[in-house]
């Protein structure tokens, strides 16, 4: 156990001193800075794990163990210098900021349910093995034939995804003697804590709010978080990183802060590399964010927020970019729809929206359906417990806060991915559409749930234009 | 703090108040359903300590190092979730060995079959002899003299 939590000491140490480098006003929140630096650090290590196969060719443990001790060390030395030529402690630890930890061992508290359940189903859900884990085993175990994982033969793996969590599962097992199990649990364990951890401070941060904890509480106790999140599923990072690259950006922009668009940029170039759709969800936070710098914050912050957020983005992403270029295979599980001629269009678009419609709506259909109004036997599974409904009634009930102008992006985002979401299913005809939106539609809403949760309660209790920023 | 988040609740105006009792409501309903779950997971526990998967092909890797791609031959349909849920787990436990479903052209030929007869058959076939198997209707056969 002591050698699996090496690993990610040493990523969260790295992640802390960027952190701390990049914002420099860390010390108005310790448990912000944690889960942006706990982020950071699990990015940086992606990357550098990648970086060995770009330069080996294969797995070198030793590379990969002293490249990130070399790159611990020398942002540890930039921040002291950083922080000795601004006359700030070096450590800033006293008795309040370590209470104001408290949420923390709150959330851990009741993480318990979730650990049990992560430490029993260890192999993860069907795509954890067939997918990501099984990935991660090339990666770690295939030497110079790494590449092999590309293979069409192994087309039901999606050998054209991205290898952002099976490389932090690799670094993991650098310290290990084989693959353990224990490493890809821990890593879904820490980012649903990280998600659940960015939820609450990115809402306390942005609200004032300790009501922040409620929409907190209700996705730590989730069962589909729980089921999703134990599945070792890659949907688990993209939650994390989407909600961590929208949150960033707003604050970025609410705080006039360049820092935080370095970091949002950082966050959205590892959000890319997590998933094919995390690629698309990046080029619209980005492509919005720089929309938003530039038409709402002020003249003189304007380009340097673009500018960070563009560097940061082609840091985070450049892994992403050497994948796509030089080693994704192409997708082989699309048939476009408009070149099919046996492809029928109309059935597969009300297929589309009532898959929707009764995912985002269970508890209605399920009363629909016991008071006999609908004609229909089958019961939907209230999976989200009716949050999609509160979600709906909270922005018509409180419409002007919810698009403010301050958390606009988040929206913009939503409205925009969902629509090419969606097109998408209508254009791809290789899967069976019935099969393929039951074994995928609740896990593209799962991973935007993090972001939904911190815009619908963050609009209740955003203060009024100008109070907040 | 607690003293603070009550005060504040008192000044909130209704709709948020209703949300916030909604979602506390929602939020018991949560841990009564992850009670249920757990009660699940007790229930398995007390037959294996851990989620078990690709026990029947556990052990294989061993005869088969240095190979990069090995065939596979079942006399079920893969089409079916619970069938390639098989083929799943026995590419995840012989990775990086690739587990070609499509071919039996290789050395080493992985076998799962439902009748052990249409093993046999396909043994004979492809003129292959048995390098290990188990009562779980899993073999791995060597093709002789293929190069």
């Amino acid at each position: 156990m002591i050698f699996a939590a090496i690993p990610y000491l040493i990523s969260f140490l790295c992640g802390l001193a960027l952190v701390r480098l990049i914002l420099k006003e860390y010390s108005s929140s310790l448990f912000l800075s944690g889960v942006l630096a706990a982020g950071t650090g699990l990015g940086i290590s992606s990357h550098l794990t990648f970086l060995s196969f770009l330069v080996f060719n294969q797995l070198n443990r030793p590379f990969v163990i002293i490249i990130h001790i070399v790159v611990l060390a020398v942002l540890v030395l930039l921040d002291f210098i950083n922080r000795k030529k601004q006359k700030i402690p070096v450590i800033d630890i006293n008795q309040q900021r370590v209470l104001s930890l408290w949420p923390l061992g709150l959330f851990l508290f009741l993480s318990i349910p979730l650990w049990y359940q992560s430490n029993f189903y260890a192999h993860g859900g069907w795509d954890a093995w067939s997918t990501w884990n099984l990935k991660a085993r090339f990666l770690y175990y295939g030497g110079e034939h790494w590449r092999d994982m590309f293979n069409p033969i192994l087309w039901r793996s999606s050998p054209h995804y991205p290898l952002f969590l099976p490389l932090i599962n690799v670094w993991g097992w650098c310290f290990q003697k084989s693959a353990a199990l224990l490493i890809p649990t821990l890593t879904s364990f820490i980012f649903s804590l990280l998600s659940v951890g960015l939820l609450f401070t990115g809402l306390k941060r942005l609200t004032r709010s300790y009501y922040s904890l409620i929409p907190t509480i209700f996705l730590l106790t989730l069962p589909l978080f729980h089921k999703l999140s134990y599945s070792q599923y890659s949907d688990n990072v993209l939650g994390f990183y989407l909600l961590a690259g929208l949150v960033c950006l707003i604050f970025s922009g609410t705080e006039k802060n360049k820092g935080f668009a370095f970091l949002g940029g950082l966050f959205l170039g590892f959000l890319s590399f997590a998933k094919n759709e995390g690629l698309i969800a990046a080029v619209l936070i980005g492509g919005w964010a720089l929309i938003y710098f530039l038409f709402f914050t002020e003249k003189n912050m304007r380009w340097i927020l673009c500018k960070h957020l563009c560097i940061g983005a082609i840091i985070g992403g450049l892994p992403t970019l050497i994948f796509t270029l030089f080693y994704a295979p192409d997708n082989i599980t699309f048939i476009n729809a408009l070149s099919s001629p046996n492809a029928t269009l109309l059935p597969r678009v009300k297929m589309i929206f009532s898959f929707y419609l009764v995912e985002m709506t269970a508890p209605i259909w399920n009363l629909l359906v016991h008071t006999h109004i609908l004609k229909f036997d089958i019961l939907a599974d209230p999976k989200w417990r009716g949050w999609w409904i509160a979600l709906v009634i909270i922005l018509i009930l409180n419409w002007k806060r919810a698009f403010d102008k301050r958390t606009i992006i988040v929206p913009l985002f939503l409205a925009s991915y969902m629509a090419i979401v969606t097109f998408y299913y209508f254009l791809n005809v290789y899967f069976e559409i019935g099969w393929w939106l039951q074994v995928t539609l609740h896990r593209i809403l799962f991973a935007i749930l993090p972001a939904t949760l911190f815009w619908g309660f963050g609009s209740l209790w955003l203060d009024k234009e100008g109070d907040n920023s | 703090m607690f003293e603070k988040m009550i005060k504040n609740f008192c000044a909130q105006n209704l709709f948020p108040k209703i949300i916030i009792i909604v979602f506390i409501l929602l939020i018991a309903l949560n841990i009564y359903g992850l009670y249920g779950a757990l009660k699940v997971v007790r229930q398995y526990k007390k037959i294996v300590d851990q989620q078990n998967i690709g026990f029947r092909f556990a052990g294989l890797d061993e005869f088969i190092k240095g190979e990069r791609i090995i065939g596979f031959y079942t006399d079920m349909n893969l089409s079916q979730d619970r069938n390639s849920k098989d083929l799943a787990h026995a590419q995840y436990m012989l990775a990086p060995v690739i587990v070609d479903d499509t071919s039996v052209e290789y050395r080493y030929v992985l076998m799962f079959c439902k009748n052990p007869q249409n093993a046999l058959k396909k043994m004979k076939e492809i003129n292959a002899v048995p390098v290990r198997g188990n009562n779980q209707g899993v073999v791995l056969t060597e093709r002789v003299n293929y190069r």
